[in-house]
């Protein structure tokens, strides 16, 4: 079962929030399919949010594919995230990252120079894939319909 | 049940020759939790009043669709009565009463139904006025600062039962109060009071997303045409306040900068004096 | 309404239960004393030569007698100050009225019925003391012969403590309406309360123009000073004693005249009078036949009373002003 946190001094929404939260559960294998979400009454109470804000997360959250609401059961996980289904791909990532950060810190950058390259780099419209690329990315089905909040 | 919990059309209420109110047109929608900030004196507590029925309006008309209650600060109890003898009052003095409802809401903050209202604490007193009000099916609860007495555990509790509350009974809440950060994903709609006049009236969220701050170099003027609410200047920067169509998604020329606001930024832009512009240049 | 009766009670318990007591009480001594003044009339009766219980009397007149009856006068007071004067006033001060009205009863319905309520209690206790005084006045004047028509005798009866007990509640909601405070309110009780007595005094007598008698004076059987002659029944409207009259329709006060004039021992009272020309005593007074009429013009002020201050009362409630904050 997840646990919510609304972080309210940000200007980041409630609900947006506690979509990023589930997105984020997913991709770390914190949920599974099948897993029960909190009822919206249970929410409301932890966390002091509005029913409305709690039926605007799960609503997009069902749009996106991840969770779907049974009637008078509750919302329940439904989809995965990404490609996270291999857990070599990410030990293999992380690692080629750790090295970036590594080499990028003996270049004298700083965490907030890192964090802005990354940004620019996902901002840029994806581009031409490397053959390389293109081989892989075909290999794995991505079931992400990826709306961001 | 209508989608409208209270409308009013030109209303209006002067005490000899001060309005506190005036020429007051609003619709106020219905399950949802109504955040209603201003100004000490703007005319928040006139209007509850004015709801709830306990006081008659100098001009224009009131309409509340259902059953209103009205919660004030001063939690007005009977002092020798029991907390179970003020539930009693509640079931005689109303028509449609709900003991149980109020019963659930005091065993979850564990209030003893023997003792006398008047040996309760400040905070016990606001849970048995809050039980009394819900009681009564409230179409509509008004509450006016009704929160000032618990610690901040209990208001956070409060407020979230309170929500389960509007969840589960389709009840409007209005809720006012000073401390807008608590607003925050609490309250769905927005009414901001100034001088007795509407100044902002609408649904927190696409109130939130016609305003933007943008910062960039120093100018008079915005990049972008819309009310500018706030303006500050150093030296080599400006940032404004501003209202617009698309708010923090407006596009803009680089140098300068849009962020979204948060709800309490929104309610000081709009309570802070209206200060000229020219001014600071 | 049921709820309305059960409010009436619970906020107002402990003036009821003491009223009921204290009228219970008064009721029951006012009974017993009534039936002892009963027997010892009848005792005088049948011992007295001339069936004249007034200086015949073997025993004293009991005084908790005149105390009964003046506490019923005195009674409508309190009601006022402990029954009416809190019902709105309280409420006031203690800011609880918004919570009262903003429940599905309306304001002025909320005033009804808690003023019914009080109504038919003070009513039903009012009765039954009224009722009981009637009864001591009239045992209290079989033994002492003094008249149903003067001072306590007729404020005890003809109904007086029921209408002036329902008329003094309202007065004490009305100026706790208008007043909004209690102590303020019991100070405005106190004010009205004594205007109103020292006024019915002088007022009562002047109900109808007082009848005006030349009663030629008898001597008592012993010689001695003529006595003032009234009715059983009648009241006396002269202001202290009663003068004398002559011939000519001069009129001289009696200190004058049976001390002055003849009050030498050595005088003969008959013939000295004689010699002044006087005939008589010159009386004002109400003839006891108007008592039921009197009795009935009061109840009649009463009632009246009763009705302005429930209209006040009412209005007050009606424009009250009341906010949160």
């Amino acid at each position: 079962m997840i646990d919510f946190h609304v972080n309210r001094a940000g200007s980041v929404p409630a609900y947006a929030q506690l979509v990023q939260q589930v997105r984020e559960a997913l991709r770390l294998g914190l949920l599974h399919p099948g897993d029960k979400l909190p009822t919206v009454r249970e929410v409301v109470t932890s966390c002091t949010v509005n029913a409305a804000t709690v039926l605007k997360a799960y609503r997009e959250l069902e749009l996106s594919g991840l969770v779907e609401a049974r009637q008078g059961a509750g919302t329940y996980v439904s989809g995965t995230l990404g490609g996270t289904a291999d857990p070599a791909v990410m030990t293999e990532l992380r690692g080629r990252l750790a090295t970036w950060v590594g080499d990028a810190r003996t270049a004298g950058l700083e965490d907030d120079d890192m964090r802005a390259l990354m940004t620019s780099v996902l901002a840029e419209p994806p581009g031409e894939l490397t053959a390389e690329q293109r081989a892989g990315a075909s290999a794995q089905p991505r079931s992400d319909t990826g709306a961001r909040p | 049940m209508s989608e409208v919990a209270i409308e009013t059309r030109g209303l209006g209420k002067r005490y000899r020759r001060l309005w506190a109110l005036r020429d007051f047109s609003v619709s106020l929608p219905a399950n949802k939790v109504v955040a209603l900030v201003g100004a000490n004196g703007a005319g928040k507590s006139t209007l509850m009043s004015m709801a709830a029925g306990i006081l008659p309006a100098s001009q224009g008309e009131i309409h509340v669709d259902g059953r209103v209650v009205l919660l004030s600060q001063d939690k007005p109890l009977y002092r020798t009565f029991s907390v179970a003898e003020m539930l009693a009052f509640g079931r005689h003095l109303n028509r449609t009463w709900d003991q149980q409802r109020a019963l659930t809401w005091l065993s979850r903050f564990d209030i003893p139904l023997d003792r006398p209202c008047g040996k309760l604490s400040g905070g016990q007193q606001t849970q048995v006025a809050m039980a009394v009000a819900l009681g009564a099916r409230p179409a509509v609860l008004l509450l006016d600062e009704p929160l000032a007495n618990l610690d901040p555990v209990a208001r956070r509790e409060v407020t979230g039962e309170l929500l389960a509350e509007v969840a589960d009974s389709g009840m409007t809440v209005v809720l006012s109060t000073h401390v807008v950060a608590e607003l925050a994903g609490v309250g769905d709609h927005l009414l901001l009071l100034s001088h007795g006049r509407s100044r902002l009236d609408g649904d927190v969220e696409e109130l939130l997303a016609q305003h933007a701050r943008l910062t960039g170099p120093r100018a008079a003027a915005p990049p972008v045409e819309g009310e500018i609410l706030q303006a500050q200047h150093t030296e080599r920067q400006s940032a404004f306040v501003i209202r617009t169509l698309l708010g923090a998604d407006t596009p803009l020329a680089e140098p300068w900068k849009a962020q979204p606001l948060t709800l309490e930024d929104l309610v000081l832009a709009y309570l802070k004096p209206h200060r000229s512009l020219g001014e600071e240049l | 309404m049921r709820g309305l009766i059960w409010l009436t009670w619970r906020q107002h318990r402990w003036p009821i239960v003491a009223s009921a007591v204290i009228t219970a009480a008064l009721v029951a001594l006012m009974l017993i004393t009534a039936s002892d003044l009963g027997s010892m009339a009848a005792k005088c009766l049948t011992t007295a030569a001339r069936g004249d219980c007034r200086r015949e009397k073997t025993e004293a007149v009991p005084s908790h007698a005149s105390y009964l009856m003046n506490s019923v006068v005195f009674l409508p007071v309190l009601v006022a100050v402990f029954w009416g004067v809190p019902l709105l006033a309280r409420e006031f001060e203690q800011r609880t009225l918004p919570l009262a009205w903003s429940q599905d009863v309306s304001r002025l319905k909320w005033l009804t019925g808690k003023t019914a309520v009080m109504l038919v209690l003070v009513g039903t206790m009012g009765t039954v003391l009224a009722a009981a005084s009637i009864h001591l006045a009239h045992q209290y004047h079989a033994y002492t012969g003094e008249s149903l028509f003067e001072g306590t005798q007729f404020q005890a009866g003809g109904w007086l403590p029921l209408t002036l007990g329902l008329a003094w509640l309202a007065v004490g909601i009305a100026a706790g309406a208008a007043t909004r405070r209690v102590l303020v309110a019991i100070a405005t009780v106190g004010s009205l309360w004594i205007v109103r007595m020292v006024g019915m005094v002088w007022l009562r007598p002047r109900f109808m123009t007082p009848v005006t008698l030349i009663k030629p004076f008898s001597l008592t059987e012993d010689g001695s000073r003529p006595a003032a002659f009234t009715a059983a029944d009648d009241m006396s409207v002269n202001s202290g004693s009663v003068p004398f009259i002559d011939v000519h329709g001069a009129t001289h006060p009696p200190g004058l005249v049976v001390d002055g004039w003849c009050g030498s021992a050595d005088v003969d009272v008959n013939t000295c009078l004689h010699q002044h020309g006087i005939i008589g005593t010159l009386d004002k007074f109400q003839p006891a036949d108007r008592m039921g009429t009197f009795h009935l013009i009061e109840n009649g002020m009463n009632l009246g009373l009763f009705v302005l201050a429930l209209v006040v009362a009412w209005w007050c409630v009606k424009k009250a002003r009341t906010t949160v904050g």
